[in-house]
């Protein structure tokens, strides 16, 4: 027994640091309450007294000057309590994210956007205030909305917030010497998050002025701050609490901001419980997207593929205001390589000023526009070759010495993309699939098929170096019980699942012992947002640390008064291992009570080793990359313009994985969403910059039919982090979603059959069945001229 | 006025409230019953599914799974609603498709699960294994944005394939509301013609005639798929508002030796058990209308009535020469269903009128074809951006009978004119693609919208078409689902 003992520990020893065993369970922690519909979001829950209902007013033009608003009509509808506007803030009137004081939280005078909020309205029920909140009359002067990024006539555009631009090299020798050149752009739709639980806040009063915040969001502490700054109160007085989300995407990591602080305000105003939740149509409206991007590039090859020099300009269309417009910007640049070596480069970023709804972060975050612009100039150069751009990426791939070199001067010392993509190209047979589908669209006029593999890698941290840091509470009660608190919130992504998985595998508890409290900025303060895939990196680690701690301290307790070696104690299955015997854990914790041994602790963690130097255009602003490859395979109909994907195999990198469910979960959830924003899902604004597409009867999410109907995921199950995460795993949110390049990849080599694969469609997405017969008609007429 | 009706295992009854208020929020702000979720309020991502239970024509109880956020409370009356929290009597007792979400791992952030376990407890309950396609077709109209809905198909597979709760067992429950239900509706007063109230609930073709007749600002209201969104977008007043769904007469389907006989309050399901017999072109089409729920709740009536330029049925109907009948309380009309259609918002139909029925002529046995398409940014669950209805008679003589109609090309679902007589004058062979799109230039100046532009809708127009020669003349069928 004892040997066993310590074989196991020496055997846990062995890897690089203490790794938790495999999970209990792996299933979602809530999943019970998910199918009985007993799970709380926050307009679930119940209130001692019936809460009143706030509703935003907002503005019906794009750009233009308020003159006089008339609240007659508002102020006397039944039920209305409240009307206020921006004079009445006590505070700063502004919730920007990046301290940009550009996003007034209500505007008095200048209007920038279709749906801008320019009053409050708090009446005794929810249809009231809304129906209140229609009835304003404006008196306005309009004027013409900025919205086309890439028209050329506006040369006298803004930018939001500092421009960004990576070089390496001599871009305009790379560009020279390269035997040939090619140019062009590409416009890069948005997306909206169409999480299924909308934005929502209540806001309770407590003693003092003191305010109770509930709100669906993925930066809690960012909502305190908000709140606190525009009431005029200190930090302290403001709790956040979030028990779950009904879906973030990134749409919730700012865009929260607003509807939890009009609920403060309203409760500051009333002292009352207050709540607010938008409706379908307004949240999409008065919430912000996915960037879209309008790129341009410059690519210079030599004979046989291989990239000699890219030049590239990324405008964003940020709207009117910065939000997280820099930092998505700035990523967009960082994966504007994809997995590929870039000898001479130079990539600029132009985070353009317009008068739409102020866009914000989502999964990738600038990234996967970045990435399609690589994916963009490898099509080129195969379309200009007439290579299978397989080869072509194959052929730049990240290599050793030099050609390990980011265009941001961070090394690649982690690539598996070379392994990852032979393995794919293998278990999905790509070339023998290919010559089919070659044959096949020769012998068929009127569907047409096409095939591609993409790769990802993707890099992980936030570039704001302080965002990588995290806390955690871990507390054991006299009974055995355990409670985590930690900084992150859950939002369909499982991150208290995995929290919850780590904690109990260091106590050598089973998951029933254990709860996850809500996330609360009272408990865990200064917390970043959930966001950047970095939720259990982070999260995960610190709670680690804190069972650590608190397991140190039985095992000394343990030690001393069983007189046993330290080092033959063994957690494990609500037992406690020692003396040859086992002992009921909640026994052990009851005489460590006893004995007054502290049975709760914190932990803490910061990611080691990154730095960035934005001025510089210099530095390791990623701990690690993660990977991944996805072969597509699609048939297109020619005269409609409409397809399906039939068959998708993807092979991702998590590293040592946490939980394979959740993490094939994520993998497969991120595949179909990417597929959804470079597919069907398109935003329309009308020359008036409104937004036609604000409702699911509009705007088209991917369908349960829609999934392709052969679809085989598979973690590579040999891949390790090199760096010391927990467990040695990989983050896993956003990187799947871009696998789904490879849907536009394979939709695009369909259309060029056409053209007998001389030329490239260039298709912008989303590549909607107008975009594909469009395209198709080009593509005809050229064969013809 | 008071209705009742079943919610789980309780009799409700309710009385003197606003007759919008829907059954979502009858459920979530009445009954604290917080597991249904609202996702959108207009039907289209399905997070409010509810099953409602309703004695059909044929005496049957039947089961349909409906969207909560957008029916309006009289909607319901005598009905038995099942929601999420009806479906397990206690959390240590699940349904199969509940465990089988667990199990599957169905589930992210959960807020579309209960919506999800409705709907596939509504497939579990309508037939004991169901095809991968049938299982699909059930979950059109549910929307989620984390799973990527794999496991949810594997979850539906699992629930559904391996049964484990008897027929007989299912049976006797349905006994037992059926007879609850039953008697629910005979202990009715005659309330239908109470005027004290906002809206009324006739429960015969006479008693509504009446209503109408003293009531000529009033909405019939039968599925509400877009009456709800009047309501709960435009905030319009739609009082009072007279609601149908008890009209048994109004829901019958009879098929008689040369004409179908459809009531105006058959929904598009009800269709869907009968109408592809006689023309399969619709199996796929009707297929292609709203998710599930809507298919359940949506009328033929309703789509026809409601006058819009891409209201699915109308181009179908057109196409065939269907024929509507329009009565009052004094007399009964009947007119092509294609002269319905006036101009852009305006319909042939009084105030005081309403649609009873719809007389569509059964194909020819030889020599006729009818061909249905439908195009929209999405497959499934969306609005048309171009639909097309081709039919054609006598196609292997010298001038063919034709009939060939277009909807969201034109303020109404239109017939193509210049096309049909150029087709008519020499029934040409594939590779006429310039006459055809001279043709349908003459014949459409579409709209420029978020569905798509003008342009495409043209050259869309064009190739429908050009698919359709493809089949009459080659038998060539075009479709991606279908592949080569």
């Amino acid at each position: 027994m004892l040997k066993k003992v310590r074989d196991l520990k020496e055997k846990r020893k062995s890897d690089v640091i203490t790794l938790v065993s495999k999970l209990e369970s792996e299933k979602h922690e809530s999943l019970r309450k998910f199918v009985t519909g007993k799970a709380l979001y926050i307009d679930d829950m119940p209130t001692e007294v019936e809460a009143l209902h706030a509703y935003i007013g907002k503005a019906d033009f794009a750009r233009g000057e308020i003159l006089e608003i008339d609240f007659k009509a508002v102020s006397s509808f039944p039920g209305v309590i409240d009307v206020f506007t921006a004079k009445d803030i006590p505070g700063v009137n502004d919730i920007s994210p990046t301290g940009m004081n550009d996003e007034p939280v209500l505007v008095d005078r200048e209007v920038s956007f279709f749906g801008q909020p320019l009053f409050v309205v708090v009446a005794s029920t929810r249809l009231q205030a809304r129906k209140a909140a229609s009835l304003a009359k404006i008196k306005k002067v309009e004027r013409e909305a900025f919205l086309d990024i890439s028209d050329e006539q506006h040369k006298d555009y803004k930018l939001v917030t500092e421009p960004l631009t990576l070089a390496r090299g001599d871009i305009a020798k790379g560009l020279k010497e390269a035997k040939y050149r090619v140019s062009g752009n590409m416009h890069i739709g948005g997306q909206d998050h169409f999480y299924l639980e909308g934005h929502i806040a209540m806001a309770k009063p407590e003693e003092s002025g003191d305010l109770l915040i509930l709100s669906s969001t993925q930066h809690p502490s960012e909502v305190q701050h908000m709140v606190a700054k525009v009431l005029n109160l200190s930090s302290n007085q403001v709790v956040v609490k979030v028990k779950r989300m009904g879906g973030g995407f990134g749409g919730k990591e700012t865009q929260s901001n607003l509807f939890a602080v009009i609920a403060a305000i309203a409760t500051h105003r009333i002292g009352q419980t207050v709540k607010i939740r938008p409706d379908r149509d307004d949240d999409m409206i008065m919430t912000g997207k996915r960037h879209s991007f309008f790129v341009q590039y410059d690519v210079g090859f030599s004979e046989n593929g291989q990239i000699k020099a890219l030049d590239a300009q990324l405008s964003a269309n940020c709207g009117y205001s910065s939000d997280l417009s820099g930092p998505i910007t700035d990523r967009a640049l960082f994966h504007s390589d994809n997995c590929y070596y870039y000898p001479n480069v130079r990539l600029t970023s132009k985070p353009v000023k317009t008068n739409t709804v102020s866009n914000t972060a989502f999964r990738g975050f600038g990234g996967p526009q970045g990435m399609l612009l690589a994916e963009r100039v490898i099509q080129e150069i195969a379309f200009f070759l007439d290579k299978d751009p397989l080869d072509v990426r194959k052929l730049n791939l990240y290599g050793k010495a030099e050609k390990a070199i980011t265009p941001y001067y961070q090394r690649v010392t982690d690539n598996i993309s070379k392994r990852i993509i032979d393995e794919l190209v293998v278990s999905s047979d790509y070339y023998e699939r290919r010559k089919e589908v070659i044959r096949f669209n020769k012998g068929n006029p009127f569907l047409k098929k096409g095939i591609a593999l993409t790769p990802v890698k993707f890099g992980i941290s936030f570039t704001a170096t302080w965002f990588n840091q995290a806390g955690a509470l871990v507390h054991v009660y006299t009974d055995g019980s355990i409670i985590v608190n930690h900084g992150g919130t859950e939002m369909g992504q499982g991150l208290h699942t995995k929290v919850l998985g780590i904690v109990a595998s260091e106590l050598g508890v089973t998951l029933d012992k254990i709860r996850i409290s809500d996330t609360d900025t009272s408990k865990v303060p200064n917390t970043s947002a959930t966001a950047a895939s970095s939720g259990s990196d982070l999260n995960g680690m610190a709670a680690m640390y804190a069972a650590k701690k608190i397991k140190k301290r039985l095992e000394i307790f343990i030690a001393k008064k069983y007189e046993v070696d330290k080092k033959d104690i063994l957690f494990k299955g609500n037992n406690v291992f020692f003396d040859g015997r086992k002992h009921p854990f909640t026994e052990i914790v009851r005489n460590a009570y006893l004995a007054r041994v502290q049975l709760w602790d914190a932990g803490f963690y910061r990611t080691p080793k990154i730095h960035w130097d934005r001025k510089k255009g210099k530095g390791r602003p990623f701990y690690y990359f993660s990977y991944g490859a996805a072969v597509s395979e699609v048939l297109i109909d020619v005269l409609t313009g409409e397809y399906r994907v039939k068959r998708v195999d993807i092979l991702h990198d998590v590293g040592n994985t946490l939980n394979p469910t959740i993490d094939l979960g994520q993998i497969e959830g991120g595949f179909i969403q990417g597929m959804g924003w470079l597919t069907n899902e398109e935003l329309y604004w009308d020359s008036g910059g409104v937004l036609k597409t604000h409702a699911p009867s509009t705007y088209k999410i991917p369908l349960a039919s829609d999934r392709p109907d052969v679809f085989n995921i598979r973690l590579a199950d040999w891949a390790k982090n090199t760096e010391k995460t927990i467990k040695r795993s990989k983050a896993v949110g956003e990187p799947p979603f871009m696998l789904a390049i490879s849907v536009h990849e394979a939709v695009t080599m369909a259309v060029a059959s056409i053209g007998n694969y001389k030329s490239n469609p260039r298709l912008d997405t989303p590549a909607t069945s107008e975009v594909v017969l469009d395209s198709i008609g080009r593509i005809q007429s050229e064969k013809l001229v | 006025m008071e209705i009742q009706f079943y919610l789980n295992q309780d009799l409700i009854s309710v009385s003197n409230r606003d007759p919008t208020q829907t059954l979502l929020d009858f459920l979530r702000l009445d009954r604290k019953l917080t597991g249904t979720k609202e996702g959108c309020a207009e039907g289209d991502c399905g997070a409010c599914t509810v099953l409602i239970g309703q004695i059909n024509v044929d005496k049957e109880l039947v089961y349909r799974t409906a969207n909560a956020c957008i029916i309006f409370l009289p909607s319901v009356a005598n009905c038995h609603i099942i929601s999420i929290e009806g479906l397990a009597s206690n959390s240590s007792d699940l349904h199969p498709v509940q465990q089988a979400m667990i199990e599957a791992s169905g589930a992210q952030c959960g807020f579309c699960t209960p919506g999800f376990v409705m709907s596939l407890y509504g497939v579990w309950l309508k037939e004991p294994k169901p095809s991968k396609q049938k299982i699909l077709n059930s979950l059109q109209g549910n929307l989620c944005r984390c799973t990527g809905y794999g496991p949810i198909i594997e979850a539906a597979l699992k629930a559904t394939q391996g049964n484990t709760i008897s027929n007989s067992e299912v049976n006797m429950q349905k006994k037992k509301w059926k007879k609850k239900l039953a008697e629910l509706v005979a202990s009715k007063k005659a309330i239908s013609l109470d005027r004290s109230g906002s809206f009324f609930l006739p429960k015969t073709i006479s008693e509504l005639k009446e209503i109408l007749c003293h009531n000529e600002d009033g909405t019939i209201v039968a599925g509400s798929t877009d009456v709800g969104l009047w309501v709960n977008k435009a905030f319009r007043s739609i009082e009072p508002i007279i609601f149908i769904g008890q009209i048994d007469e109004l829901r019958q389907i009879k098929v008689q030796k040369d004409k179908i006989n459809v009531g105006s309050l058959a929904s598009y399901t009800d269709l869907m058990a009968t109408l592809p017999k006689h023309f399969p072109a619709l199996k796929q089409y009707i297929n292609q209308i709203g998710g599930d729920q809507i298919r359940n709740m949506g009328t033929i009536g309703g789509n026809i009535a409601n006058g819009s330029p891409i209201g699915d049925m109308a181009p179908v109907l057109i196409a065939l020469g269907a024929k509507m009948v329009i009565v009052n309380h004094v007399r009964s009309r009947k007119i092509n269903v294609e002269s319905f259609f006036q101009s852009y918002g305006c319909q042939d139909l009084k105030p005081n009128e309403f649609i009873r029925s719809f007389e569509i002529p059964l194909l020819k046995k030889q020599g006729s074809l009818l061909s249905l398409y439908k195009v929209a940014k999405r497959r499934y669950e969306d609005i048309s951006t171009v639909s097309a209805a081709f039919y054609l008679e006598h196609f292997a003589e010298k001038e063919p009978r034709v009939r060939f109609v277009f909807g969201g090309m034109a303020g109404i679902p239109k017939r193509a004119k210049a096309l049909e007589k150029v087709y008519s004058r020499k029934a040409f062979s594939t590779g006429s693609d310039h006459i055809i799109s001279k043709a349908i230039a003459m014949d459409f100046n579409p709209l420029t919208d978020c569905r798509g532009s003008s342009k495409f809708r043209l050259k869309l127009a064009q190739n429908l078409f050009i698919k359709f020669l493809l089949y009459v003349n080659d038998r060539i069928e075009i479709d991606v689902e279908k592949g080569p």
